[in-house]
């Protein structure tokens, strides 16, 4: 008998990555902007997208595949507005590429201008997986306190932006806005950071228009690469 | 992420077989916890194979690199700010990846050759 060691050198992540790169591809081309929205349980994705779609109206055309381990009350909450998916997980902590592409095929919108993914509530899981979106957003609300940047260095490491929700509460509660601004500048220097107040929507106009320019870059950079 | 069937694959592949340890690299921003691996790891190998495998893990630390002044550094306690020119626009080196990185069998002898 002899021992044998063969190397291998094989990015284990390399095949997920490469589905992920390739459906981001598939909606860039259809002009597609992919937001996925990423916050502990209670931050205020639901309310951020249902204000989003109040802002716009008719402006624009958007979906919404939402994430839950179990009920539909999300989608019930967004169905009057834009049209919703809801993806129920049956107890896993982070939606997956193949649940979000399946999502999609059942939306069946034609001429979509955004597609927005509500992650399942969680600042841990999610963050390390790549839904093939372009833009990753990490909503925090000021109830959670202003140290979350630095407990949750992924989340905030991988999103490009990040919205500060419950901006309405800030007289009431213990959130030092510096304080949140500094732990963003040490683990993701550049990234976006809007204030919002969903329910009262305010910053919600700063927040449209920052997607609007997102999706406008989206365009050129494809018809640049065209 | 599917391990086990990765390894499956490329024992398949170059026709090995006898596995007896497996080593990997994981970054330590590769949101993967090594210990948690190790008894999820040791959970499949028992259904998958009859003989006992290792699980040999390295931890990369996480290092980034200054987009300014190009410095290479460790990034400690998630601080992604370069320590000589403060500069904040870092790029990831290393640290974020799961890597098979070898696979070690027990061969048969040859047999011996026939004169």
């Amino acid at each position: 008998m002899s021992i044998d060691t063969v190397a291998i050198q094989r990015d284990i992540a390399g095949q997920r990555r490469q589905e992920a790169a390739a459906w981001r591809q598939r909606l860039t081309d259809r002009g597609i902007l992919c937001v996925n929205l990423i916050s502990s349980p209670g931050a205020g994705k639901t309310s951020l997208l249902q204000a989003t779609a109040r802002h716009w109206g008719q402006k624009h055309r958007m979906a919404v595949l939402v994430g839950d381990i179990a009920t539909d009350r999300d989608a019930q909450r967004l169905a009057p507005l834009t049209p919703v998916r809801q993806l129920t997980t049956g107890g896993a902590c982070h939606l997956e590429l193949s649940l979000v592409r399946s999502g999609f095929d059942a939306l069946d919108c034609p001429d979509l201008e955004f597609l927005f993914i509500e992650n399942v509530g969680n600042l841990v899981c999610p963050a390390s997986h790549d839904l093939g979106e372009h833009l990753r957003v990490v909503v925090l609300s000021v109830t959670e306190g202003d140290d979350k940047p630095g407990k949750y260095p992924k989340a905030f490491r991988t999103s490009q932006a990040c919205v500060i929700n419950k901006c309405d509460l800030l007289p009431y509660v213990p959130f030092v806005w510096e304080s949140v601004v500094n732990d963003v500048n040490l683990v993701n220097a550049g990234m976006s950071v809007l204030a919002a107040s969903a329910l009262q929507e305010t910053g919600i106009d700063a927040w449209c228009e920052f997607l609007e320019q997102q999706r406008s870059q989206l365009r050129s950079t494809t018809a640049t690469e065209i | 992420m599917r391990l086990i069937e990765q390894i499956e694959e490329e024992l398949q592949n170059r026709q090995l077989s006898g596995l007896t340890a497996v080593h990997l690299e994981v970054g330590e921003f590769a949101g993967v916890e090594p210990s948690l691996l190790e008894t999820a790891f040791q959970e499949l190998a028992a259904e998958r194979w009859p003989q006992q495998v290792q699980l040999r893990l390295t931890v990369v630390p996480l290092t980034v690199r200054c987009r300014q002044c190009c410095e290479q550094f460790p990034v400690e306690r998630f601080r992604f700010v370069c320590p000589r020119c403060e500069h904040a626009k870092v790029d990831v080196i290393s640290g974020e990846e799961l890597r098979l990185v070898n696979l070690t069998v027990v061969r048969p002898q040859p047999q011996e050759a026939v004169s």
